[in-house]
């Protein structure tokens, strides 16, 4: 019997659920801010569809949306390390 | 003076130097062994590096040793790379090769999150890691006057940020629904 090398040891911080879950929010703030853009249909539709890939896949890893948006409130005041504005929460 | 009362006197000098390093390795938040432990390493260190040395060598060199002794001690510890036997297997086995993703305790639960990371990774590298801060405070609720107030000289203004997230429309949405 011979030990084999393990890729990703438990708990590996390259896919645990923090790292996920930044990673849902990072791509949940790209979205929602070209989806404010005038793109056309065609791309909103897309848009819109990446979306929802985004949501179903993170929603799988126990993700909804609100989680994902109170995520982003946080990540954002953390970020904010030199403004004097107050940071606010979403909804 | 006799050979004796020099070899004490030197020896002397070595307990010093020792009590000298506990009482360092003390303040750091060492136990009273483990402080003893590394000094007495350190004191090795220093008698392998000069076999010849009889009288106590300079506090600094003592304390680089000590430092060198922590280094290896932490190197040691942090060396427990035992696999439970569980997950040990014979190079021989041929399920071997699918048995090492299996880092949460389904090979499949592994490739669904290493895609999502990939993905998520993706976008981020098409809009730019120096715009990805702003981006988060604007879906946070920052106007486009604080983003810019906030703004490093590396970082995308609020407009110029627009530019490029509308260019890379084509390429994120293609990335995202491939996930």
């Amino acid at each position: 019997m011979v030990v084999a090398p393990q890729t990703l040891p438990e708990g590996a911080p390259a896919t645990n659920d923090a790292a996920l879950l930044d990673g849902a929010a990072s791509a949940w703030a790209v979205i929602a801010f070209a989806a404010e853009l005038p793109a056309t249909p065609e791309q909103k539709e897309a848009l819109e569809q990446a979306r929802t890939r985004m949501l179903h896949h993170a929603e799988a890893f126990g993700f909804d949306e609100g989680r994902i948006r109170q995520h982003l409130a946080h990540l954002a005041e953390a970020r904010l390390t030199r403004s004097h504005a107050p940071p606010r929460l979403v909804e | 003076m006799t050979v004796a009362l020099r070899h004490e006197q030197a020896d002397e000098g070595w307990r010093a130097l020792t009590r000298q390093l506990v009482a360092t390795g003390r303040r750091h938040g060492a136990s009273l062994e483990d402080a003893e432990d590394r000094a007495q390493d350190a004191m090795l260190r220093l008698v392998r590096d000069d076999r010849a040395a009889v009288a106590a060598p300079p506090i600094q060199n003592a304390y680089r040793a000590l430092q060198l002794a922590n280094a290896d001690a932490s190197r040691k510890q942090s060396r427990k790379l035992e696999i439970p036997s569980r997950k040990q297997v014979s190079v021989d086995d041929p399920a071997a090769a699918v048995a090492i993703p299996d880092a949460h305790g389904d090979a499949e639960e592994t490739e669904r999150r290493l895609a999502f990371l990939e993905t998520t990774n993706a976008v981020k590298a098409i809009v730019g890691e120096d715009a990805l801060e702003q981006l988060i405070k604007l879906a946070a609720g920052w106007t486009d006057a604080e983003i810019d107030a906030e703004r490093r000289p590396e970082q995308p203004s609020a407009g110029a940020l627009r530019k490029r997230v509308f260019r890379a429309i084509p390429q994120l949405t293609d990335r995202l629904n491939r996930l």
